[in-house]
């Protein structure tokens, strides 16, 4: 789908996961994410907002889990085969936090060029790509912790 | 004058004269001595004597002799008299009007005239008996003409019952005979039949064999394809793990990349294989899925094979059990056929014994119509002889009415009182006309009630509608046209009484009837003739 | 039924979520019905069932995300027996735990609709 990944820092900072969430592709910084993971099991919050599914435990401690298909207004998938759990961090440097992102599918790491990025209307959406004839949506994950 | 009174007048008569003659012989002998010489003292005692006994003879034989002849003359009389009535009331009694005979035996001397009396009573009742017998003899000979019209009519029915049955019973023998024929064709065509069953039978048991055989080997292609969609599954199975352990793999060359990443330069080796394995799992999931697609067609041809080997399992078992069925139903028609062919021989044999039965039926029936016929013949003799009795109680009761009884059952006597009431009418026509619609109501026998006034030639006359019903009177009979040239008028005028005529068939009815006539008279004058013509049917009814 | 004294957490079930109070805030505890009321910072709360107590918890605090999409203020969140819950605050009760709420109006989960996969503590 992309481009294979490279091993130079620069390009590193361009690395990003790619996750199917609804009828989106979205990009999701390589550096802020921890693990992947198949879907946890979620237990909800009575009178969360809909993004937030609720809490999972993951490496025996709470992690908030939000639906990745909300946050980028995707319809939501219907009975993916293969759901995962993408643990991030977010948050600034001094108290970044464990969160999970519910998506349909983990698809690959790819390397996604800065300058392709078109950008978007900010926040959580950073822009969005073109990739192997298809356009991606890039997160932004700190936005998330702000 | 009565013969022994003659003699003894002639006996007296005779004394006188032989008295004259001895005295007249005696005087001339007298006189004869004298004129020899005797005393005449002597011949005048003697003649003296002689008249002197002589008048005594005549005073007392001769006159008492007159005056009996006078009175026998008399008694003689008075007797020719009595004769004569007793004659008149004898004249009477011999007519049969011993109403009239009654009357004159009042006119004869006492013990004559009760003696007759007493008789004429005794006669009318014995005529009055004899009327009311003859009555219920007439009805009851009417009865038993009926009886014997009805049963001569049943016994003809009878014989023609016997005859139909007759008829049919040999109907039915030739019947018999059909369906012994047609049963024993029956019974041979059942025996073919059961044959053929045998034969049928055999051969459907080898088609269920094969349809077994058939079944047993489609049977066979199922388990086999069962066992093969078993292992489908067991594949499907391997690949769904295959498929998790691609998947795993995905996620933990994703990881292995992450962590690649994470190490900078020193997991740049690390990332290589991390997507290396990533593809793999990749190809392995393509390869899953592409197997996934081959064994998913495979499981559908093996479904399709299942289904269709259920289904060829299903049409065996369906063939199988039409097979048995139809094995069975040969079975049964084949037992049917058995049933049917002992069956038919029985009817057979059962028909050729009703047969032999139904000709002794005829026979006997023949026998039964003969007898039937002769009881026909003999009801027909017996139907003669009571239309004969009942024709004898007619004239029996004819001749009863001869008599002029008081008797209500005596017509002579009820027309004689009719006429009297017509007589005390007389000169008031409607007065008659009412009295005649009033009478023929009071007795059910009078057909036609009319009285013919002979010196006016007018006719007063009425039916009784209950015996003629709504049937036209004709105009002649209606203006009494001819009546008086009637045998019934005539007679009637001539006997100057009531006189019953023969038997003759009504005008208006064709009915036997009779007519009774009596003269109706007026200060001796004849002015008329009533008449009643008599239903002899509704008269014996009565 | 007796208050429980000894430290630690009470844990209960409501509304689909498992929620921890501390035992020093726990004023009384009843049947209510078929289920609890459980009496706290002087408030009265429903639970539909009692989990038991657990005598320590390692509480971490509510991450900015969670506060984000939620608005009730827990005194934190921690994990017992695989199973992660919400240890409430008992000044500021969160409004799902409140009597007064009837059943029908509360929000996201109804009565019972427990979270896939959950487990007992």
């Amino acid at each position: 789908m992309g481009e294979p990944l490279k091993e130079t820092r620069t390009r590193r900072e361009g690395t990003h996961l790619l996750v199917r969430a609804g009828e989106y592709t979205c990009g999701l910084p390589l550096a802020a994410v921890r693990r992947v993971v198949r879907a946890l099991t979620v237990h909800p919050l009575p009178g969360a907002a809909g993004e937030l599914e609720g809490l999972a435990e993951f490496g025996g401690e709470p992690l908030p889990v939000l639906n990745l298909a909300r946050l980028v207004n995707a319809s939501p998938g219907a009975n993916p085969s293969y759901p995962v759990t993408v643990v991030v961090r977010v948050g600034p440097a001094d108290g970044r936090e464990m969160l999970g992102l519910a998506a349909d599918a983990a698809l690959e790491v790819v390397h996604v060029p800065p300058d392709s990025i078109v950008a978007g209307e900010g926040g959580f959406l950073q822009g969005e790509a073109p990739l192997g004839g298809e356009v991606v949506r890039i997160l932004n994950l700190e936005a998330l912790g702000s | 004058m009565s013969e022994p009174f003659v003699e003894s007048f002639n006996h007296a008569r005779a004394g006188l004269l032989i008295l004259g003659g001895i005295a007249v012989s005696g005087l001339l002998l007298l006189l004869g001595a004298q004129a020899q010489g005797g005393p005449v003292w002597m011949f005048n005692a003697f003649l003296l004597v002689a008249i002197g006994v002589i008048a005594l003879y005549v005073k007392v034989v001769y006159r008492t002799q007159q005056s009996l002849r006078v009175e026998v003359e008399g008694t003689e009389r008075r007797r020719e008299e009595v004769e004569i009535s007793l004659v008149r009331a004898l004249d009477r009694l011999r007519a049969g009007d011993l109403v009239n005979c009654s009357g004159m035996a009042g006119a004869l001397p006492g013990r004559l005239s009760l003696g007759l009396t007493n008789a004429t009573n005794a006669l009318d009742v014995l005529a009055q008996q004899i009327q009311g017998s003859s009555i219920e003899v007439a009805s009851a000979a009417g009865s038993v003409n009926e009886i014997a019209s009805e049963l001569a009519s049943g016994s003809s029915e009878q014989a023609a019952s016997v005859v139909e049955i007759t008829a049919a019973m040999e109907e039915l023998a030739r019947t018999a005979s059909q369906i012994a024929g047609n049963a024993s064709s029956q019974a041979d065509l059942a025996q073919a039949a059961e044959e053929s069953g045998t034969t049928g039978q055999a051969a459907v048991e080898e088609a269920v064999d094969g349809v077994e055989e058939v079944k047993k080997r489609i049977s066979g292609i199922a388990s086999r394809a069962e066992i093969l969609g078993n292992r489908s599954k067991e594949i499907y199975r391997v690949l769904d793990l295959i498929t998790e352990i691609a998947q795993e793999t995905h996620i933990l060359s994703l990881n292995a990349a992450i962590e690649a990443a994470a190490a900078g330069d020193h997991g740049r080796r690390f990332s290589v294989v991390a997507e290396e394995v990533r593809r793999l799992a990749q190809r392995s999931q393509e390869s899953v899925e592409s197997v996934r697609n081959l064994l998913d067609e495979f499981a559908g041809s093996i479904r399709t094979t299942v289904v269709a080997t259920e289904e060829g399992s299903k049409e065996a078992g369906r063939v199988l059990e039409r097979a048995r069925a139809a094995a069975s139903a040969i079975e049964d028609l084949r037992g049917a056929s058995s049933d049917t062919a002992r069956v038919a021989r029985e009817i057979s044999l059962a028909t050729q014994q009703q047969n032999a039965a139904s000709d002794e039926v005829v026979l006997t029936l023949k026998e039964v119509s003969q007898v039937v016929q002769r009881m026909a013949d003999g009801l027909k003799h017996f139907t003669e002889t009571a239309d004969r009795l009942n024709r004898l109680g007619l004239v029996i009761q004819m001749l009863a009415q001869s008599f002029h009884l008081e008797s209500p059952h005596s017509l002579k006597h009820t027309a004689e009182q009719w006429a009297a009431n017509v007589r005390r009418r007389l000169g008031n026509w409607e007065a008659i006309e009412r009295l005649l619609e009033e009478l023929v109501h009071r007795q059910g026998f009078v057909e036609c009630l009319y009285f013919y006034d002979g010196r006016r030639g007018q006719t007063a006359l009425v039916v009784n509608r209950q015996v003629v019903g709504d049937r036209e009177v004709p105009g002649a009979v209606r203006t009494g046209e001819g009546f008086a040239e009637r045998p019934w008028y005539k007679a009637a005028v001539k006997e100057g009484k009531t006189i019953l005529t023969p038997l003759f068939n009504s005008l208006l009815t064709g009915q036997p009837i009779f007519t009774a006539a009596t003269p109706v008279y007026s200060g001796g004058e004849l002015e008329g003739v009533l008449g009643l013509d008599v239903n002899v049917d509704s008269w014996t009814k009565i | 039924m007796s208050v429980p004294h000894a430290p630690g957490f009470l844990l209960m079930r409501r509304a689909g979520g498992v929620w921890g109070i501390a035992n020093g805030a726990v004023e009384g505890l009843a049947r209510d019905g078929a289920g609890y009321r459980v009496t706290a910072g002087g408030q009265a709360l429903a639970a539909d069932e009692i989990l038991g107590v657990v005598a320590d918890l390692r509480i971490y605090p509510v991450a900015p995300a969670l506060r984000r999409f939620w608005s009730e203020e827990p005194a934190g969140v921690a994990v017992h027996a695989g199973v992660p819950l919400v240890v409430v605050d008992p000044r500021r009760l969160p409004a799902v735990l409140l009597c007064e709420i009837p059943r029908c109006e509360i929000p996201r989960c109804a009565a019972g609709e427990a979270g896939a996969g959950e487990d007992e503590p």
